[in-house]
């Protein structure tokens, strides 16, 4: 015990002895701590559990009640809600405020509460109608400057901008004084207006329960129970009450932790604290190198090897404990600042939340990693002969060979462990797998930076010394090396996988027409509405040339359809085909194409799917509502459209006609982006209703994966594990560089030496990371990317983001270890 | 110690007759104790007379061969045994002189430490020089080199004695 | 023909009460093919001498020329050391992650010479003092005094014939401090300049002239004539 004291206090006095190196190592294992924790903190700080929004969803008030269209019915479960719709437009049942209160127990007070937009011109902002001057709304909106409205007045959210005398004039209706500011308390990016009588519209399109619509808040004199719930959906209501969510029949989200879920955190585990031993490591290591003589000392008066190992791990438990400490206080912080700037730009926020559990593990697992990275040094200090030591013969054995063949069964393991991997549907088995060839590689790294150190005599002297250094002391350079590929090899896998599940996706995404197409078409009307139609379109779009396309009738008038199936990367994929002329083709191709247009002037299909056309001929369906259907054969030609994502086919009106149909021109095209606010739409929609107005926007669902993200993380350990490495050799070296300097080195060349050593170990570290991570990221990308059989894999390399990864990240610590001052005495002696 | 000693010790490695025994003594000491063949015959019959060597036949040129005995080896056993004892050895003059001058109080010691000094130096200089040039074999080296030891003792201390006496200024 | 001069240095560390006078007012002229030792206790300001010198070190007075150009002047004195002089010191001398010719080459490599010609130069110097068997090895591989002589290989190497020699003997027992003696008495004669720093009288006496440092001055000096030296 006070042989742990003594450690202890020994450890103490001489990480504050060497407070550089102390601090590299609180750093190296603070910093997967301070992310970790601070990322913790965020997302709970961020995720609004349903307690925590019942305030802002509920008030005061017992529950929440919202009309649910007619023709939609509604079955709400407390794992989410079920619902379907007959497909046509939501129309709206005229439930009374005492219908619906009849619903509920005797006593009940109804407010009205109804969710939807306000049209201000061309644009529209959310809005809610409700009186907040009533105790049931009491929490939704907190005040913060001015008043509640009462009539003909509104509230708005700071982040709407407008201040208390602010008009509003929404369309069609009596303008509105704004006398509020009121925030939301966890969404503060909201753009929102808040009255007691607003002149409301309701999306009309499609309706999902997301409490949009004619509703009402409830102040009930028993509370409205998940029993109760389903005869309130019978009568057209979906329900948000106080007691389903403090009182809900079974756990809200599932628990169940599978072997998958274990695997997965597992891996997550040792990866953050492989990457921590890996970097805190060599610092221990030399540490110990500079402590020896003192650890011989010590060995002298009668100290054990046990001792010497109590006294080493003791700085890991003292520099790791501190780390930690000051990690796990920094992470809370920054998590709970970020929160609030973050929703600045968007998305929710909710009370400050601290989860312990999940933190406690984390700063377990921070200690846990100073431990292990202080144990390897620890060994060697007990192994030690203390004679040699005291001669001052430092022992350069203990580097140790690693173990080759080890490390090249387990990548060999590994690498068939990821081709079997890569047959299952789920990600974590690829995960696991690239753990083995992870280990492999860290085994075989001894060897690979033995043999990389061979060809070092034929580089420049700057270069050879620092490589050469390097290599030979390779217990340093190996644990820095691997810290390096450990990272690299997970940042090029998850780059790999999740780009290529976004080509995948974007691949996925196919229209007829190319990006920036504007379409107008005409549903059934006679020529004269049309003609209308189309002057008006010209007149609203001056200067804009429009390309005609043709509605196909039969010889009773009855409008058809010509459509053919394809798979699009996978997906079957129904197109319907245009009718048009060459004017039409070239805005379809984007380019004027001699052989698409002599085609279609032959009266051939001009194709944009080209396995859509067998033997030169494209067969079609001809469907109609209300005529026979039948089939088509025409002859084909296969070309080019303007973008990749587009498929389709044009047919001219010659070979339409020849099938026995008649063409008459009810659309429109035009290569023209409308503003944002256009209102062209509504403009022609006054003319006839029977329109239809589309601009082609291209693939535009999911966001870009948040790549750069990982490179932010990735250039924070790499380059900081570089720098950590080339610091600890700067010092180790200084002796070397001092006799270089004597010999009349420049400084140019003493900075080479040090900036070397960057380049040496983050160029190999990135080299290996790349050929791990990426046949991680290829097996990923598999089960990312397959839905189901028959649907190939695709395998996208983001190539800018993995060239900044492997080769901008190693120049950048190269460029930093250049700039960074290392103190050198020029001359050797004083006196 | 003496010459007697010497001789025992080159007889020891076989019988030899006084020119061989004069010029292996020189090679051996580096020519730095110069002999006269007289001086090895008068101490061969000494010797003689002790019982510790004896002669034999003459050789075809009328010299005596002289054949080391078992006394001369028990002699020679326990010389080399026996260290050399400091008062065996001859006063200093410098030690003296130099003693003579702090007490004199009106001599300026520090002068009579730097001519010495340069002196004794110069003297290493060419004692240096002398075994650069030796060729003999090691026996001359090492004798050279005691004498190099000797002189670099005397300096050290004369750099003590000034750096003593400038402490006691 | 005068390698190094120095005319009237001064050099003092440091400023006000905690300055240190190294050097008072030294002058001393080494002229070619000849060995200068500096004798002196610790602190005598010999090693500040030799930095002078070499350029290591920029006098606080006082003015050191190199072939009959003032120091003050030269603005790349790295490139002077890789050029002009050599220096050996005590310890720490090899760069240990390269061989011993790699350490040899090294300052015809950092001037700009060929892979090759430097290896030849390299060579041909180790041959000349008896190592070039030793050539392949890394200086934790060589005995100390091994390690000194590609020191002294690696400050004559090239072009280079002033080396300045600060306690080379200082961690070695006597015959190898004889041996590197001999090698930088051997140099000299075959025509380099050596100004060797020493407190050790034995060493000293190996050269032509030794000038004795007390308390930063010349306190005196065997002036052999050169004829009588050789």
């Amino acid at each position: 015990m006070s042989a742990l004291r003594a450690g202890l206090r020994i450890a103490r006095r001489s990480a504050w002895r060497a407070r550089g190196r102390s601090t590299l190592i609180m750093v190296m294992i603070g910093l997967p701590i301070l992310v970790l924790t601070a990322l913790l903190t965020y997302l709970a700080t961020v995720t609004v559990t349903p307690q925590e929004d019942l305030t802002a969803r509920l008030g005061a008030a017992d529950a929440h009640l919202v009309q649910i269209p007619e023709g939609t019915e509604l079955q709400q479960e407390p794992y989410g809600a079920s619902w379907h719709s007959d497909g046509n437009r939501p129309r709206w049942p005229g439930l009374s405020a005492a219908e619906v209160a009849e619903l509920l127990p005797p006593g009940t007070r109804l407010i009205p509460y109804n969710v939807g937009v306000l049209r201000l011109g061309t644009a529209r902002v959310d809005a809610l109608e409700t009186d907040l001057r009533d105790p049931l709304t009491k929490g939704m909106l907190t005040l913060s400057e001015g008043r509640f409205p009462s009539a003909r007045e509104v509230a708005v959210t700071s982040a709407y901008g407008l201040r208390p005398g602010d008009i509003l004039r929404p369309d069609g209706a009596a303008p509105l004084t704004v006398v509020g500011v009121v925030e939301h308390p966890h969404e503060p990016s909201r753009r929102m207006v808040v009255g007691p009588d607003l002149p409301l519209s309701v999306p009309e399109d499609i309706w999902t329960p997301d409490e949009q619509g004619t509703g009402w808040l409830a102040d009930t004199t028993a509370p409205v129970p998940w029993a109760e719930v389903p005869a309130l959906n019978k009568a057209g209501l979906y329900v948000i009450s106080r007691a389903m969510i403090t009182d809900p029949p079974s756990p809200l989200y599932p628990t169940g932790v599978g072997v998958r879920y274990t695997v997965a955190i597992g891996g997550l585990v040792i990866t953050g604290m492989l990457v921590t031993v890996l970097m805190a490591g060599p610092a221990f290591a030399v540490g110990l190198r500079r402590r020896r003589g003192e650890l011989a000392q010590i060995a002298a008066q009668g100290g054990s090897a046990r001792h010497l190992r109590t006294i080493v791990l003791a700085d890991g438990l003292v520099l790791g404990g501190a780390a930690t400490l000051v990690a796990t206080a920094l992470g809370i912080g920054a998590g709970l600042l970020a929160a609030p700037v973050v929703a600045r730009s968007g998305g929710r926020l909710g009370p400050p939340d601290v989860p312990w559990g999940p933190i406690l593990g984390v700063a377990a697992l921070g200690l846990l990693s100073g431990l292990v990275a202080a144990l390897v040094p620890a060994v060697q200090a007990a192994r030690q002969n203390t004679a040699t030591v005291l001669a001052g013969r430092a022992s350069t054995a203990g580097d140790r060979r690693g173990w080759p063949l080890v490390g090249a069964a387990l990548v060999l393991a590994g690498l068939v462990a990821t081709v079997v991997a890569r047959r299952q549907s789920d990600t974590v088995w690829v995960y696991a797998s690239a753990m083995l060839v992870l280990f492999g590689l860290l085994m075989l790294t001894p060897w690979l930076i033995r043999f990389t150190g061979r060809p070092a005599a034929r580089l420049r002297p700057p270069l050879r010394v620092s490589v050469r250094d390097a290599v030979r002391h390779r217990s340093r350079t190996v644990s820095a090396v691997a810290a390096v590929f450990a990272v690299t090899a997970t940042v090029v896998a998850v780059s790999i996988g999740s780009y290529s599940e976004y080509m995948d996706r974007r691949n996925a995404y196919t229209s007829a027409r190319p990006t920036g197409m504007l379409a107008i078409w005409g549903g059934s009307m006679g020529d004269a509405a049309w003609s209308k139609l189309r002057g008006e379109a010209v007149r609203l779009l001056p200067g804009v040339s429009l390309a005609s396309g043709y509605q196909i009738r039969d010889a009773e008038n009855r409008r058809y359809t010509l459509r053919y199936i394809i798979r699009w990367n996978g997906t079957r994929t129904r197109r319907t085909v245009a009718v048009g002329d060459p004017v039409l083709l070239k805005l379809l191709q984007g380019r004027h194409d001699p052989r698409a247009v002599a085609a279609l002037e032959s009266g051939k299909a001009v194709v944009f799917d080209p396995a859509a056309v067998r033997d030169g001929k494209l067969r079609l369906r001809a469907g109609s509502t209300s005529g026979p259907p039948r089939t088509v054969e025409v002859p084909a030609v296969v070309a080019t459209p303007a973008e990749e994502h587009q498929g389709g086919a044009l047919l001219p009106r010659a070979l339409v006609e020849q099938a026995g149909f008649r063409t008459v021109e009810r659309q429109l095209y035009a290569m023209h982006s409308l503003p944002g606010d256009s209102t062209l739409w509504r403009d022609l929609g006054k003319v006839n209703s029977r329109i239809t107005v589309a601009s082609e926007m291209g693939y535009r669902n999911t966001p870009d994966p948040g790549l750069w993200g990982w490179l932010v993380g990735a250039l924070v350990l790499v380059v900081g594990g570089t720098l950590t490495a080339t610091r600890l050799a700067a010092a180790d070296m200084r002796p070397d560089r001092a006799t270089m300097a004597a010999i009349g080195a420049p400084p140019g060349t003493l900075r080479l030496v040090v900036a070397g050593q960057a380049l040496y170990i983050s160029g190999l570290g990135a080299l290996v990371g790349l050929v791990a991570g990426a046949v991680t990221g290829v097996a990923l990308s598999r089960p990312m990317t397959t839905r189901g059989a028959g649907d190939p894999a695709t395998i996208a390399v983001p190539w800018p983001f993995v060239i900044a990864v492997v080769v901008g990240l190693p120049l950048l610590a190269t460029a930093a270890a250049l700039v960074t001052r290392t103190r050198l005495p020029l001359a050797r002696r004083h006196l | 110690m003496s010459i007697r000693h010497g001789l025992l010790a080159l007889l020891s490695r076989g019988p030899r007759h006084g020119y061989q025994l004069r010029v292996e003594f020189e090679a051996s000491t580096g020519a730095t104790w110069p002999l006269n063949i007289g001086q090895v015959y008068t101490t061969l019959s000494r010797m003689e007379r002790d019982g510790l060597v004896e002669p034999g036949e003459s050789d075809e040129q009328g010299r005596v061969v002289y054949t080391i005995t078992a006394a001369g080896r028990a002699e020679m056993d326990r010389w080399f045994s026996t260290p050399v004892v400091q008062s065996d050895r001859p006063r200093d003059e410098l030690v003296i002189k130099l003693a003579m001058a702090v007490a004199g109080k009106n001599v300026d010691v520090t002068d009579v430490i730097r001519r010495q000094r340069t002196a004794t130096m110069r003297a290493l200089q060419q004692l240096t020089r002398a075994k650069r040039a030796a060729t003999e074999g090691v026996a001359q080296r090492l004798v050279l080199d005691s004498m190099i030891f000797q002189a670099e003792a005397e300096q050290r201390w004369l750099d003590h004695c000034e750096a003593v006496l400038k402490e006691e200024r | 023909m005068t390698v190094v001069r120095l005319a009237e240095v001064d050099r003092v560390h440091g400023e006000g009460a905690s300055a240190v006078h190294a050097l008072k007012g030294v002058s001393l002229e080494v002229g070619a093919g000849e060995l200068v030792a500096v004798m002196g206790p610790s602190g005598s300001g010999k090693s500040t001498l030799l930095n002078l010198a070499g350029g290591l070190d920029r006098p606080t007075s006082g003015a050191v020329f190199l072939y009959d150009e003032d120091l003050a002047g030269v603005r790349d004195l790295a490139g002077l050391r890789r050029r002009q002089v050599g220096y050996v010191f005590q310890d720490l001398n090899l760069i240990t992650s390269l061989t011993a010719v790699e350490n040899v080459m090294l300052p015809r490599e950092l001037d700009g010479v060929r892979f090759r010609r430097a290896r030849q130069e390299a060579m041909a110097v180790l041959g000349e003092i008896g190592l070039a068997d030793m050539a392949g090895r890394f200086p934790d591989e060589l005995s100390g005094g091994q390690r000194q002589q590609v020191a002294i290989a690696r400050a004559l190497v090239g072009e280079r014939r002033l080396l300045l020699a600060d306690e080379p003997t200082g961690a070695l027992d006597t015959r190898a401090g004889d041996e590197i003696l001999r090698i930088l008495r051997g140099r000299c004669d075959a025509g380099a300049t050596v100004l060797l720093v020493t407190h050790e009288p034995r060493y000293a006496a190996w050269a032509d002239r030794v000038v004795f440092l007390r308390d930063g001055e010349i306190a005196d000096s065997t002036d052999v004539p050169l004829a009588s030296a050789r």
